[in-house]
């Protein structure tokens, strides 16, 4: 075993650092090769071409220019600068959910754009947006320079059209269906964790970890889901796994009702509560009706007490003692539970 | 010494008058590194005349400042002092109070001026302190300095704002011509200074709202060297050196975009490298965006001998700033605060110790070596 260095007069060495000071991670060489004259031109420049922006009447042949003239009606996939989009005027979306497009851009930026937007050239190098303002809006939050887009010359009706059409033209995927393919990248390794995967996709770890829950479903199930992915989401999913662990056979009835005959799944579920109340009540009978034994009295039972309430005519004590002989020439074991 | 020291102080009641200070041949020698002997060549080569005071029975040669930087003019003249390929941008900084930036920039540029550079001092910091060594107290009005019985051309009217002020869009002061704002303390041939006063403050304002707010000092002076500016011609100074506040603010910004060497005054404490961190993290992003960047000295000040927590806080900067800390440092000393009072800078106090004057002479060379090297680059 290694000796101890710390006793009282050993000499330790002075810290090599700063508590609260880190290293640079890089270090600026001296480099005066690029003039004060160069770098205030090259500012100029770059104010001239801000200027030149939407709304300026001059407009010099330019890179750009070249490309809005490249346009055509189908579109040319171009890299765009983020700067020089601006939103379209007949954006039908009302409100941007800003966590929704956090998570859009932590998307981009892990995998990058997937569908690139839709722009058409308003002159002097600028763009107007047709569709793909969240995605735009998630490159402007990565501080991403350029952007891909189709670059389209349209007329404004048409853009009106367009812009509408980008978000209708794609319907949501049902929970069931993205907890499958969720399940699938899972399965095949391909991410880690749940949190990994949401970052991946873009959506928040707790709506990939609600649609992942719906593969716990019994298979016979899942095999109706297959078919009518629709059946069972939202708020209700939690209950029919609930369900599914306890009653896979009541469930499976369900759904196959709400496939055959449209239940809802707030139907199904309520079918299934009281179907389980209802069985439950035959295994475990209620109270136990009084009964009449002519001429002795009533028995009744009460839980754990078994009452006896004597006729008239009858002495209890005497009865209790008959009873008590009764009771210790009983068989137990056609009273006990066990 | 002790004497004539005593006798010093009772004359600067308000003010030091520089032209009334004398200093004996082996000070004036030792400004340009030569011997008294080499130096009296010099004069009897040029004619130069040096007036003589009684010394005991004899009389002594004793030069006042003009004298001295008179003399550093004529070296440069006559080319025994070199000169700068290109004008350099000097900015001094760091983004903590207390470091010795204001000690460092006045002494580098008088430093500067009697190694042969033309200095142009540029007081950066609405403090004006700099422009306090330098002998303008930018809190005096005219009535002040007449009521105090100073000079009145020791009043502050004009600052590096007043310069930039016809290009404004917000006027916040009246425009001045670069002569009408520039001072002189030791005459045509020391350092000139362009002072500064707490109205310099507006000045962030000012740029705030203009376009390339960063890059305002950076245009006007090339446009002043390159003779745009009618009545300003700045291309005959080697160094422009610009003395900075402690705060990162819109001023300092510009000073330093506009500048090709940063010199940091650090002393060997935490806030100091934190300081000296952050400027290098701005300048690598600034480095980033235009390809440029400028070289840097850190220059660890107030330093104590033989202290182990210090010697060892030297190993950590040199090791987060391989390369830009130099060798020599400037030694705390009660001389710093002495030069102060007396309101002499420190390098042209004759009180100071030599030890004092001697580091900070070679740090100062040291500094001269690299500013050199990058001017060359």
């Amino acid at each position: 075993m290694a000796k101890s260095e710390d006793y009282p007069g050993q000499k330790k060495a002075p810290p090599q650092w700063v508590t609260g000071v880190r290293p640079p991670t890089e270090i600026a060489e001296p480099n005066l090769r690029v003039s004060v004259a160069d770098m205030l031109a090259a500012q100029r420049a770059e104010q001239e071409v801000s200027a030149l922006s939407p709304g300026a009447v001059l407009a010099p042949a330019s890179a750009n220019n070249d490309e809005s003239v490249a346009a055509s009606d189908s579109g040319v996939l171009a890299e765009v600068k983020v700067d020089s989009i601006r939103v379209s005027p007949f954006q039908p979306r009302l409100t941007f959910s800003e966590a929704a497009i956090e998570d859009l851009a932590n998307s981009i930026a892990s995998v990058g754009l997937v569908k690139p937007l839709t722009v058409r050239p308003v002159g002097d190098g600028a763009y107007e947006l047709i569709g793909g303002e969240r995605r735009w809006r998630a490159h402007k939050l990565l501080g991403r320079e350029t952007v891909t887009a189709y670059v389209r010359s349209v007329t404004d009706a048409m853009a009106k059209i367009l812009a509408l059409t980008d978000n209708e033209g794609q319907e949501a995927l049902t929970e069931y269906e993205r907890g499958r393919s969720y399940a699938a990248i899972m399965r095949a390794g391909e991410e880690s964790s749940i949190r990994a995967l949401a970052r991946r996709v873009g959506v928040n770890h707790s709506i990939v970890s609600r649609c992942l829950l719906l593969m716990d479903l019994p298979e016979e199930v899942r095999a109706i889901l297959d078919t009518n992915p629709g059946l069972i989401g939202g708020k209700w999913a939690k209950d029919f796994i609930e369900f599914s662990r306890t009653e896979p056979a009541l469930l499976l009835q369900a759904v196959t009702s709400m496939r055959d005959h449209q239940w809802t799944q707030e139907h199904a579920l309520r079918w299934l509560a009281k179907e389980v109340a209802s069985r439950d009540q035959q295994k475990t009978p209620g109270k136990f009706t009084d009964k009449e034994i002519s001429g002795i009295g009533k028995v009744r039972v009460d839980g754990k007490k078994v009452e006896f309430r004597c006729e008239k005519t009858v002495d209890a004590k005497r009865l209790a003692e008959q009873f008590e002989a009764f009771l210790k020439t009983i068989d137990r074991s056609l009273i006990t539970n066990e | 010494m002790q004497q004539s020291n005593e006798q010093f102080e009772e004359e600067t009641v308000n003010y030091t008058d520089f032209d009334t200070l004398l200093y004996p041949p082996q000070f004036a020698a030792d400004c340009f590194g030569l011997t008294t002997r080499r130096l009296k060549d010099i004069e009897d080569e040029n004619g130069i005349e040096i007036r003589r005071v009684p010394r005991g029975t004899v009389t002594s040669r004793a030069y006042t400042l003009r004298d001295i930087f008179d003399i550093a003019a004529l070296r440069r003249a006559k080319g025994y002092a070199k000169g700068l390929p290109r004008q350099i941008v000097i900015s001094t900084f760091v983004q903590k109070g207390g470091t010795g930036k204001t000690t460092t920039s006045v002494n580098f540029a008088v430093f500067l001026q009697l190694a042969g550079l033309r200095v142009l001092c540029v007081d950066n910091d609405p403090q004006g302190d700099s422009s306090s060594v330098f002998g303008y107290d930018p809190d005096l009005a005219l009535s002040d300095l007449e009521a105090m019985g100073i000079p009145a051309d020791r009043y502050v009217a004009g600052h590096f704002g007043s310069l930039l002020s016809p290009d404004l869009r917000v006027r916040c002061f009246d425009p001045m011509t670069f002569e009408e704002v520039v001072k002189k303390p030791f005459g045509e041939n020391g350092p000139h200074l362009i002072p500064a006063d707490a109205y310099l403050e507006d000045l962030a304002v000012a740029l705030d709202a203009e376009n390339n707010m960063d890059f305002w000092y950076a245009g006007w002076l090339e446009r002043a060297r390159s003779g745009e500016i009618p009545g300003v011609d700045i291309s005959s100074y080697d160094v422009i050196l610009f003395d900075n506040a402690p705060t990162a603010s819109r001023l300092t910004k510009n000073s330093i975009v506009a500048s090709d060497f940063v010199l940091c005054p650090v002393r060997m404490d935490k806030f100091s490298f934190r300081a000296l961190m952050r400027l290098n993290d701005w300048m690598v992003r600034f480095a980033k965006a235009y390809r440029r960047s400028p070289g840097v000295l850190a220059i660890p000040t107030m330093f104590i001998r033989n202290r182990k927590r210090i010697l060892n806080n030297l190993v950590v900067l040199n090791d987060l700033f391989p390369g830009r800390v130099s060798e020599e440092k400037l030694y705390y000393s009660e001389d710093y605060g002495k030069a102060l009072d007396q309101g002499v800078p420190l390098l042209v106090w004759k009180g100071a110790s030599s030890k004092t004057i001697d580091s900070m002479r070679s740090v100062f060379g040291e500094a001269l070596k690299r500013i050199r090297d990058l001017a060359a680059q």
